[in-house]
């Protein structure tokens, strides 16, 4: 691989300023785990790299029922899966970020580097559209606020402009109230990228369906939100047949690639009956 | 004298320490003052003749002391037993990844800027990617000049077709399999295909080489020391004396370390720089330019009489070579084990006809019983196919059939009680005939692994009566060589095993050794021990015997040693009707293994070997496209992890006396060998979908699944 | 290629080392060759096997891709850095020679440095837990049996001390 110059800024502002100088010949280096590696195979050559480890600011997971989940953009995913907070507020997120990889992987990777990213297999960003988490980005001249949902262009490309940097990452107080799951596909290996992997979240009220989230990753070229499927469940009970017909809606909302893991049809299908065999464990779990 | 020996407490193995504490040097962990660092260019298309090759800017950057081409050092070609893989590619290139230049720079930065800096110009060839087209009239002839190759040793046998890598034809005639067939109440033909794999060693190909005068020495990965210093020679035309190997630890073989690349390009380039040169590879330049296991098309006939019994076979084994025949290491240039996918069974006639052809993918290679893998698949898949249209039990129709099990006119024979044992203890230990909840079935696989051959020998010396020395050529790759040399020496003088010190000499210094392939280790350097530590003791008990006295013992086990184990694995599966995911819930593994000098080991060869073959039955696959391999790392190639590995119980059956030390038989080539057959069997049983080639993936089970719909069941194969 | 190289200082195995070098290499690639400490490795070079497995501030990381200049000040434990100064193995060491826990041996410094992190955190794992735990260091001989003994050992060895 090519060498590159380090920078390491102490705050958010530096770190804006520094990314906004070096254009195109830097890149930010979060916890490494992707970066490192597509310089490694040399399918990047950064010049330059602004390490975000020593922004204080950017660490941290906070979080109470009354003010939602904030996690910093540097938090690690082994953070999200541990911490307290996390683990009581927002399983589905603990859950989600536990079956990412390995814990070596886990103890690098971070937050905002996961859904910088932008890799459509990545574990979490399906699941914080589930918790209708919003993302801070913050620029040389403004800060803005963008939901994980709307996140996600194409392959490996975000609304993220070159010169923001993700900060943090906030789960409202509202979404955390849902009963959420994730249910990653791996017909090969435990460390592996999901064939397919659904993330939903329930309320359920007096037998009914209050609220449906439902996102994908692996299904195409960003995680996605199935909203078509989320619509139906609105309003219905939680009989199987219901729960069977949201997930029929499931595959048309998808395009996924064929690779090794699968071919696009069999991920469709897939996502099909991952959907309704997690939504049925939802159900039940609400019912407990 | 076998009823005292030691060989039941666990051993403590020597080099553990060093192990464990990150202490064992392997041949990337060593750096020699002045050392350059190679790195090479790879070609970037599967076949196309080199139209030019510039290196001006390569030769500019900062650091690099050496840019080698086929312009620099000549056309030189060499192999384990065919020389036809160029050192750098001359005039064309056949596989995508080919080493076509090579650099020697101080900094490995350096080396890699420097190959990005090489400019080749290609004009691309039609490719040969199907080996099923490679003898067609319009194949393209990959190596017109095939008639001019040489082996390491002698001639070679022409081939019919230049395409040809290698053939080998062995069995009845054809007048005596046709009137076998002909008492045959049914034929059955069932075609299996085996994927290109890799065998995944975490420790990525490695060599360090460097002159001191005219004397070449050569740290590598490479499991034969001995071999690789006759090929060099071969290839280089550097005298065999003037060459020397030290191999110590290598992480990882599995067959794949017996083939070398670039310890001939450090070769030229430590000649051109007069440095040391050390060449490490990325993993990616390991999973696309080293040996694979050969894709396998295999086509399998059998005669059966009405009762089940086996009148004849024959089968039809086309190996994927690759561009280049260079990493096999026989003579007759095809994986060996393909002639054993009915090596468990008397069959009064069989045939087989193995082919290895060339095409545009990286050359074929070994992989963990070469050949082996592909038969024992295809053979055990295929047998109870025969027992589902027979409507057969399985189990009955093996236990009718077992090797040395009805010679005519006489009782069965000790080996198919054996057999016979084996096969039951498995299916009972996987509760054969119990009953299953839907998507469970059971599978069960028999067959028999030839024991070890080839040639090596030992010193051993007497320092003192208590201070003995063991000298050995042999590199260890993981078995424990060592640890089993020191055991056997031991026990056959009657010391403490830490009286024996056993030493890793360089091929300079030991005794000739085949190197640790074959499954040859046990049996012939522990025989060896064996053999030269009843000798020393009788000389150091004479009286006024001068110490130190030494014993040189060598042994050579003939390739036509009639020594085998034999194993059953059983396995229950379940299948997930909706996604085709296959869950092994358990495996039983019997096998008839002889002494066991070294417990741990011996369990740790059996339990490995069935995770290696698990990940060779549900995962592994090197897939090519257009002459690219698609899998480019371990993220994407993926190996079991621990979580993958489901419960296995072995059970070892007495059985006949094996040709190693104390009746000890050959392990390492075992545990990985019914595990795609017992897999494949169970599925078919638990979901009625037969899958005939490999790996057995979800996303194949569920094909099948939907193709026979899912409002009509298939019918499950009967028997579990 | 511009010259990148700075200064960097970390503390290795408790000891406090400054080299020269460029930020973007591994930290695997300067432990191994600027500090000769080989015991970790380079398998596959993308954080998948484990074979480069080391403590960064007692969090396990892949040396492979971790670039030098993103360890600056911080502490980095490797396996040579495990056993006592005298050469006594730990529990986790002895315990791997006991079961049988590795055969070629290469990816043994990881597996051990995995395994201490593992009992750091969590001292009287589950069977279960030490098999996903270790779900990041391959190991292509043993079939991994002998792995989870051999951790499973080790913790009961560590109760024992701690009791």
């Amino acid at each position: 691989m090519r060498p590159f110059r380090y920078h390491r800024p102490g705050t958010v502002a530096e770190a804006a300023q520094l990314i906004a100088d070096l254009g195109e010949d830097g890149a930010i280096l979060a916890g490494g785990t992707s970066l490192m590696t597509l310089a490694r195979l040399g399918l990047a050559e950064p010049q330059h790299v602004v390490g975000l480890a020593g922004v204080p600011e950017l660490c941290g997971i906070e979080g109470n029922s009354g003010d939602g989940i904030t996690l910093g953009a540097m938090a690690t995913l082994r953070q999200v899966e541990t911490i307290p907070p996390v683990r009581r507020l927002a399983p589905g997120l603990a859950e989600a970020a536990h079956q990412v990889a390995t814990v070596r992987i886990r103890n690098q990777a971070t937050v905002g580097g996961t859904l910088v990213h932008a890799d459509p297999s990545q574990d979490l960003p399906p699941m914080l559209m589930v918790y209708d988490a919003v993302a801070r980005l913050t620029g040389p001249t403004r800060t803005r606020e963008v939901p994980v949902a709307e996140l996600f262009v194409d392959f490996f490309e975000t609304v993220v402009d070159p010169d923001e940097i993700l900060t943090s990452v906030h789960l409202p107080p509202a979404s955390l109230g849902v009963i959420a799951g994730y249910l990653k596909f791996l017909p090969r290996t435990q460390d592996d990228y999901a064939t397919i992997s659904v993330a939903a979240g329930l309320t359920v009220v007096d037998g009914c369906i209050d609220t449906a989230r439902i996102a994908v990753a692996g299904g195409g070229s960003t995680p996605q939100r199935c909203r078509e499927a989320e619509s139906a469940l609105v309003g219905g009970g939680t009989d199987v047949a219901g729960l069977a017909a949201a997930a029929d809606l499931v595959p048309e909302a998808l395009d996924p690639v064929s690779d090794a893991r699968g071919s696009g049809d069999y991920k469709r299908e897939m996502a099909r009956i991952s959907t309704r065999r997690l939504l049925q464990r939802l159900v039940s779990e609400s019912a407990t | 004298m076998t009823t005292n020996l030691p060989f039941a407490i666990p051993e403590v193995r020597h080099e553990g320490p060093l192990k464990v504490t990150g202490h064992a040097r392997y041949t990337a962990d060593h750096a020699l003052p002045g050392q350059l660092h190679a790195a090479c260019l790879g070609s970037g298309v599967a076949h196309a003749r080199i139209v030019r090759i510039d290196t001006t800017a390569a030769e500019q950057v900062p650091g690099v002391r050496a840019v080698l081409t086929a312009a620099d050092i000549g056309d030189v070609r060499y192999g384990r037993q065919l020389r036809d893989m160029p050192v750098l590619a001359s005039d064309r290139v056949r596989f995508m990844g080919q080493r076509v230049a090579a650099v020697a720079a101080d900094t490995r930065q350096a080396a890699e800027e420097a190959v990005r800096l090489i400019d080749v110009e290609y004009e691309e060839l039609p490719t040969l990617l199907d080996p099923r087209l490679a003898t067609t009239p319009d194949a393209p002839v990959l190596h017109p000049e095939a008639e001019a190759y040489r082996l390491v040793q002698g001639a070679r046998h022409a081939p019919a077709h230049p395409n040809i890598q290698g053939e080998l034809v062995v069995g009845a005639g054809a007048e005596e399999l046709a009137a076998a067939f002909g008492r045959a109440d049914h034929v059955f033909e069932h075609t299996f295909r085996t994927p290109r794999q890799h065998q995944g060693y975490i420790e990525p190909h490695a060599a360090i080489v460097w002159f001191d005068d005219d004397v070449c020495h050569v740290i590598s990965t490479n499991k034969a020391p001995f071999g690789l210093r006759q090929q060099m020679a071969a290839a280089t035309g550097h005298p065999v004396d003037k060459i020397v190997v030290y191999n110590k630890f290598i992480g990882g073989d599995f067959g794949g370390k017996g083939f070398s690349l670039d310890e001939y390009v450090c070769f030229y380039l430590a000649r051109e720089t007069g440095r040391p040169v050390r060449s490490i590879m990325s993993y990616l330049e390991d999973l696309s330019s080293t040996a694979p296991r050969h894709a396998t098309e295999l086509t399998l006939r059998t005669g059966v009489t009405r009762d089940g019994t086996f009148v004849a076979h024959s089968a039809e084994v086309l190996f994927d070579g690759g561009a280049y025949g260079a990493a096999k290491a026989n003579a007759h240039l095809v994986p060996h084990g393909g002639v054993d996918t009915m090596s468990a069974y008397s069959v009064p006639a069989t045939h087989h006809r193995l082919t290895a052809v060339y095409t545009n993918a990286a050359p074929g290679g070994h992989m963990r019983a070469p050949g082996d893998v592909q038969a024992i698949f295809a053979g055990e898949s295929h047998v109870d196919m025969i027992a589902s249209e027979l409507g057969i039990d399985p189990v009955e129709l093996r236990r009718k059939n077992l090797a040395g099990g009805k010679t005519e006119g006489q009782d069965p024979s000790e080996t198919a009680a054996v057999i016979d044992q084996v096969l039951l203890r498995a299916a009972d230990g996987i509760d054969w005939s119990g009953v299953r909840s839907p998507g469970r079935g059971v599978g069960v696989a028999l067959y028999r692994r030839k024991g070890g051959t080839g040639r090596g020998g030992v010193v051993m010396r007497a320092l003192s009566p208590d201070r003995i020395q063991v000298i050995t050529g042999a590199a260890d790759q993981g078995g424990g060589t060592v640890t089993m040399i020191a055991r056997v020496a031991a026990a056959t003088m009657g010391i403490p095993e830490r009286q024996v010190e056993v030493v890793q000499q360089p091929t300079a210094e030991a005794l000739f050794d085949s190197g640790a392939g074959a499954s040859r280790v046990t049996r012939v350097l522990g025989e060896a021990t064996r053999l030269a530590a009843t000798e020393l003791s009788r000389l150091i008990a004479e009286p006024g015997a001068v110490f130190p006295v030494e014993v040189a013992q060598e042994v050579v086990a003939p390739a036509d040693e009639d020594c085998g184990a034999y194993g059953a694995l059983a396995v229950e599966v379940e299948v997930d009707e909706e996604t085709g995911q296959i869950r092994v819930v358990e495996a039983v593994l019997a096998a008839d293994t002889g002494t066991v000098i070294s417990p741990l080991a011996h369990r740790g060869q059996l339990e490995g070997g069935f995770v290696y073959g698990l990940g060779g039955a549900l995962m592994e696959e090197l897939p090519v496209e257009g002459g690219q391999i698609m899998c480019g790392t371990l993220g994407d190639y993926k190996l079991p992890t621990s979580p993958d590995v489901p419960p296995l119980r072995i059970v070892s059956v007495a059985g006949e006396s094996g040709t190693g030390p104390y009746g000890a038989k050959a392990v390492g080539e075992f545990g990985n060998l019914g595990v795609a057959p017992a897999i494949a069997n169970a599925v078919a049983r638990a979901s009625g979908v037969r899958l005939q080639q490999l790996p057995l993936s979800a996303e194949a089970v569920h094909a099948r699944l939907r193709q026979t719909g899912p409002e009509s069941a298939p019918p499950r194969e009967p028997g579990g | 290629m511009s010259d990148t190289s700075e200064r960097i200082t970390l503390s290795v195995n408790g000891i406090s080392q400054e080299v020269t070098t460029a930020p973007s290499r591994s930290l695997l690639e300067v432990l191994r060759e600027d500090l000769a400490l080989t015991g970790a490795k380079e398998g596959c070079g993308v954080g998948v096997c484990g074979a480069c497995s080391v403590l960064v501030d007692g969090k396990l990381m892949s040396s492979c891709i971790v670039p030098v200049g993103m360890v600056q000040g911080r502490a980095v434990t490797t396996v040579e850095g495990l056993a006592a100064e005298d050469g006594t193995l730990t529990p986790v060491q002895t315990a791997f020679m006991e079961c049988g826990g590795f055969q070629c041996g290469i990816c043994t410094p990881g597996q051990v440095v995995a395994a201490t992190a593992l009992l750091r955190e969590c001292p009287d794992p589950a069977a279960e837990e030490v098999r996903e735990w270790m779900t990041g260091n391959l190991c292509r001989c043993t079939g991994y049996y002998s792995i989870v003994a051999a951790v499973l050992q080790a913790a009961k060895a560590g109760q024992g001390e701690s009791d």
